[in-house]
């Protein structure tokens, strides 16, 4: 069992550069998925007890697939796309998250008192906790960013460890170590800093 | 344990006691139970702060629940849906939005919602789509206002119009298309008769509207299937053309759905913009998607079903090679043209060889040619009207070796370059082997191989470029002409400028092609600052030059023209007539073209003599320089049959109508041009009295005028006069007032209400209504007719031929009335029509009329058997006049 190799950690930093390089990519992206992404929130609306929220992140891995792939990139890339789609996603929700947290208080309401379009999932984070493991999860991307990748695949992406596996190229086993680690480097941080 | 009494304090973690603690980790984590006791307390004695925070990692490890173990991944949905807005305000039927009443929201897309909508005011019924952007970008409702009229000359049956735009309440653009009934081609897939032959039918529709548009320099930027719609009458419509490269690149509105294929060219995706290239890269796309269906799934190349319509044709090889050029990674591996992939298309429907096997010279040679440099290719033309073409500059020649040193350096460069062109020809020819080269496609490969071979002679380059460039401005190919123009005109001002000792006599001639272009392109301003400076930079050399000065100044004088200075636009064109008479002699498309010229400017200052004078000289010139067929040819035989008609002379009207109509269907098929003619001709022809002739025209030509230049517009207005006319002579006043009606109607809405064609199109209502006996009737038309010319007198010297119409309708229905004035309208409508030179019956209703509203018999009998001759012996107009004869005759008896 092999430890992630120079390569694939190069592989992640560049991941994330190329996505810090094009704070745009979203802006692109978007429009390919957007009438299916009605589709997914009329679902959503419709039953509401259901979680077709991988959905919507499945459909954002697509459109990256479509995206590279119209631009010529082999196949074998897939996986790359995959985990570049769950990089942006991260962005997606902590931009958005970021932007309820500053409406709400701009509006100088407590939180509670706004209710969402979509009825809220009582489990759901809400926008503070994710910007405090945001925080604490950049933090761990400085020191150890493979696991900092692990955390983002499963947190913002809602990866299993085996669909993490696949991606990153490495054991189940070697995912779930990561996480097991990760979890209690962030826990610490969360609370050192909370 | 954690044992908490006199815990040492953790330090700060600095990134290598990170990677030391991270380490301990680990291995504490290898451990279970005891052991991991036992290793932890181990770690804390030998390295106490490392220690302390080993114990703290473990402890919140261990923690059983928190935050970070459920994934935020739900949050992904709502993120979206704020981020592209996605339950945007809908508009309700009944919303107003300018002209417009909305009835039913029919889509919504990456681009904005889709709308039917109807015409609010009743003034005629229209139906389109409103189509409301979902982007608030500051300068797109500028750029819309701009590029709109560019959008709305494609007048092309296979392109859904652009009719109309504007702003909505929110201040979002909303653009209002063309209303296609019928379906979208992903629903007309699946329809029972569709077959091969059909899919490639339609394709090739596709295609040709795509071509059109590019001619005149418009992609579309988003051709997919949702964007194309096959109406009921198996017409397949483009949709959404032009709006694409109205939005900026950086934009989002672009793109296609991620769950079907992308019909979206690569280097589109990548953000850049749009071009011809992409546009057939999508067809290709079209093309396969044609072809097969996807599963759905991701898919890989060629995992995809072919549909069933295919199974058993036969030449499904050569067709995806076809598709597999037009989707060519690098758009230099496309087809060059929409032309190229639809003579391909051809070739597969007539059972012959494809060519996209075959490749082109350039990859042949590796030579390398970026994109947007590529010539156009067109249909095949016979490589001897090329040389003809060529034969332009040998002329130069001759022109210029009777000129002094500097004119005589010129020539040298001018006879080097025609023999240049000729070699590149000769050798482009040979390199393609045993194909045939179409002449087009020999100006596509010459123009490739000489960027290459003339590397080294950038003087020489420019100059085959120019010569290369004026020969597709002859052909019509406008948009090759301005790539080569524009790319020369970068090279004299770029950076290297001053390597090439860029003669000013050079510049001027690209300038002044430029100007050409521009003129084209419908951009006036820019166009006659063009030609302006090249008139001065021609003004500016040494010695006399008069075949360049009479060639920029008919440029700039028909620049003039559009800008409304008829007075300057004479002056340049007269003074350019006589300087192409000053060039050496023989035949030559100059002066051709300033006869021409300077014609058209005497039409529409309505000096009809003169300006037939000159049309007549310009079409002796076309013929004997072989060239009677050309466009510009063309042009003049029309605007010749239109004015010998006015003059009377009827026979050689008809003689040059026929001509044209049949010239223009065989050569440029059927067009806004080809209607215009047929419905002049219509309108010559039931004077005549040959009214059933006289209808199968105009019918036609009405439909095809709806077809390519739309209904709603004045020149389908026009071809509405002329119904309005066939049934004035028919003696039919309900349908003529019905058609007169609805010209108005459209008259109105697109140039005004005291628009001269207004005016016109009322005065042929009134006519209609004045062939009742009714006294009261009569009264009301008489009182209109008033109204109608005072209108037309405060409408000024354009408006005087159908005033002295006006005059002698309100003459007639005097008469009728027996009214006071009616004499003095028959006596001015008459003074008009003599002033203005028309002859024929127009000149000779207006006399017979005044004769008899003065009495004089003898004047009368005269007009009538001249009349007789001119006009149908059926004719109500002649009828009644021969009736009134009688009547006069009696009284005198």
């Amino acid at each position: 069992m092999l430890e992630p190799s120079d390569t694939a950690q190069g592989d992640v930093t560049q991941l994330l550069e190329e996505l810090r390089d094009s704070p745009d990519l979203m802006d692109h992206i978007l429009p390919l998925i957007y009438d299916d992404l009605r589709q997914v929130a009329r679902c959503q609306q419709a039953r509401m007890g259901a979680s077709p929220t991988l959905q919507t992140t499945e459909l954002v891995h697509e459109a990256f697939i479509k995206l590279r792939q119209a631009s010529g990139q082999p196949i074998h890339n897939r996986l790359h796309l995959k985990r570049l789609s769950y990089l942006a996603i991260r962005q997606l929700i902590v931009d958005h998250a970021r932007g309820k947290l500053a409406a709400k208080r701009g509006a100088g309401q407590t939180p509670e008192q706004l209710e969402d379009d979509l009825v809220a999932d009582p489990n759901s984070h809400d926008e503070s906790s994710v910007l405090q493991i945001n925080e604490a999860l950049e933090r761990l991307e400085q020191a150890s960013p493979e696991l900092a990748e692990v955390v983002i695949a499963r947190f913002f992406g809602g990866y299993t460890a085996d669909e993490i596996a696949e991606m990153l190229d490495i054991s189940v086993r070697t995912v779930q170590r990561h996480w097991e680690r990760a979890r209690a480097w962030m826990l610490m941080d969360m609370q050192e800093n909370g | 344990m954690v044992s908490r009494a006199g815990r040492p304090r953790g330090g700060r973690l600095t990134p290598h006691r990170r990677r030391l603690l991270d380490r301990l980790f680990d291995q504490a984590l290898e451990r279970e139970g005891d052991a991991r006791d036992a290793y932890v307390k181990a770690c804390r004695e030998r390295a106490p702060r490392l220690g302390f925070w080993l114990e703290r990692l473990l402890a919140a490890g261990a923690e059983p629940d928190s935050v970070i173990d459920r994934s935020a991944s739900d949050m992904v949905g709502d993120a979206l849906a704020e981020r592209t807005d996605l339950f945007p305000r809908t508009l309700v039927r009944g919303t107003r939005m300018g002209p417009w009443r909305i009835l039913a929201r029919i889509g919504a897309g990456g681009m904005g919602e889709v709308y039917h909508a109807e015409r609010a005011d009743g003034a005629f019924q229209m139906q389109v789509a409103i189509k409301l952007i979902r982007s608030r970008r500051e300068n797109l409702a500028r750029l819309l206002q701009s590029e709109r009229e560019l959008l709305a000359r494609l007048n092309h049956p296979g392109i859904a119009r652009l009719i109309d735009g504007g702003l909505a309440e929110d201040d979002r653009p909303y653009l209002v298309m063309e209303w296609v009934d019928g379906r979208t081609l992903g629903e007309w897939i699946h329809g029972s008769d569709v077959r091969p032959s059909a899919c490639l039918s339609v394709f090739t529709q596709v295609c040709e509207a795509v071509a059109f548009a590019h001619r005149s320099l418009v992609v579309h930027g988003d051709i997919k299937p949702a964007n194309v719609a096959v109406g009921r009458d198996g017409q397949a419509k483009l949709l959404d053309f032009g709006v694409a490269q109205l939005l900026d690149a950086s934009t989002d509105a672009r793109m296609p759905s991620a769950m079907t294929p992308s019909f979206s060219a690569p280097e589109q995706l990548k953000g850049e913009p749009v071009s011809t290239a992409s546009d057939i890269f999508s067809l290709g796309a079209v093309l396969r998607w044609m072809l097969r269906e996807s599963c759905g799934d991701e898919d890989t190349e060629g995992g995809n079903r072919l549909r069933s319509i295919w199974s058993g044709f036969r030449r499904l090889n050569d067709l995806e090679s076809i598709i597999t050029q037009a989707t060519a990674e690098s758009p230099d591996q496309r087809y060059p043209t929409v032309n190229a992939l639809l003579q391909d298309i051809e070739r597969l429907q007539d059972d012959r060889p494809v060519e996209s096997r075959r490749t082109s010279l350039a990859t042949r040679f590796g030579f390398w040619v970026r994109r947007h440099r590529m010539t156009a290719l067109f249909g095949g033309l016979g490589l001897l009207t090329l040389v003809g073409g060529v034969s332009g500059l040998v002329w130069q020649a001759r022109v210029v070796a009777q000129e002094r040193d500097v004119a005589r350096h010129e020539a040298d460069v001018t006879l080097a370059v025609k023999d240049r062109l000729i070699v590149l020809f000769r050798e482009v020819s040979q390199l393609s082997g045993n194909d045939e080269l179409s002449a087009r496609e020999l100006l596509d490969e010459t123009a490739v191989a000489a960027e290459a071979w003339l590397q080294n002679d950038p003087e020489t380059l420019l100059e085959i470029r120019m010569a290369l460039a004026e020969i597709l401005i002859s052909l019509d190919d406008w948009a090759s002409a301005e790539s080569l123009l524009t790319r020369s005109l970068e090279d004299i001002e770029g950076p290297n400028a001053s390597e090439l000792r860029s003669s000013p006599a050079l510049r001027a001639k690209l300038v002044h092609n430029l100007a050409l272009v521009r003129h084209r392109q419908g951009k006036v301003e820019d166009g006659f600052e063009l030609a302006d400076e090249a008139v001065r930079l021609v003004e500016s050399f040494p010695g006399d030059h008069p075949e360049r000065l009479s060639n920029s100044l008919q440029t700039r004088g028909r620049l003039k023209r559009l800008r409304g200075d008829w007075t300057g636009a004479v002056e340049d064109l007269q003074r350019a007539r006589s300087l192409a008479q000053q060039a050496s002699t023989g035949p030559r498309p100059m002066l051709a073209w300033a006869e021409s010229n300077l014609a058209a400017t005497y039409i529409m200052g309505g000096k009809f003599h003169e300006a037939v004078r000159h049309m007549e000289a310009a079409e002796a010139l076309w013929l004997s320089l072989g060239r009677g067929e050309s466009p510009d040819a063309m042009s003049n035989l029309q605007n010749l049959a239109v004015v010998l008609d006015r003059l009377g002379r009827s026979d050689e009207a008809t003689a040059r109508f026929q001509r044209i109509i049949e010239l223009r269907r065989e050569r440029l098929g059927e067009s806004g041009a080809l209607a215009a003619a047929m419905s002049q001709f219509a309108r010559l022809l039931l004077v005549r009295g040959e009214l059933d002739r006289a209808e199968d025209l105009l019918v036609e030509a009405r439909d095809m005028m709806a077809r390519f230049v739309g209904e709603g517009t004045p020149d389908y207005a026009s071809t509405l006069i002329g119904y309005g006319e066939l049934a004035l002579a028919r003696g039919q006043p309900l349908s003529s007032d019905q058609a007169f009606a609805s010209a108005e109607q459209i008259f109105v809405q697109t140039v005004g209400e005291s628009h001269p064609y207004t005016l016109l199109a009322r005065v042929g209502s009134a006519t209609a209504r004045a062939l009742s006996e009714d006294v009261a009737q009569l009264r009301a038309v008489h009182d209109e007719l008033s109204g109608l010319i005072e209108a037309l007198r405060a409408s000024g010297p354009v408006a005087q031929g159908f005033l002295a119409q006006a005059l002698c309708e309100r003459a007639v229905v005097g008469q009728k009335l027996d009214s006071e004035g009616a004499g003095q309208d028959a006596d001015e409508c008459l003074s008009i029509r003599q002033s203005l030179s028309l002859g024929g019956w127009r000149l000779h209703e207006a006399e017979a009329l005044s004769s008899l509203l003065r009495g004089d018999r003898q004047g009368l009998i005269e007009a009538l058997s001249t009349l007789d001759d001119e006009m149908a012996a059926e004719h109500p107009r002649l009828r009644w006049l021969q009736r009134e004869a009688e009547c006069c005759a009696d009284q005198n008896i």
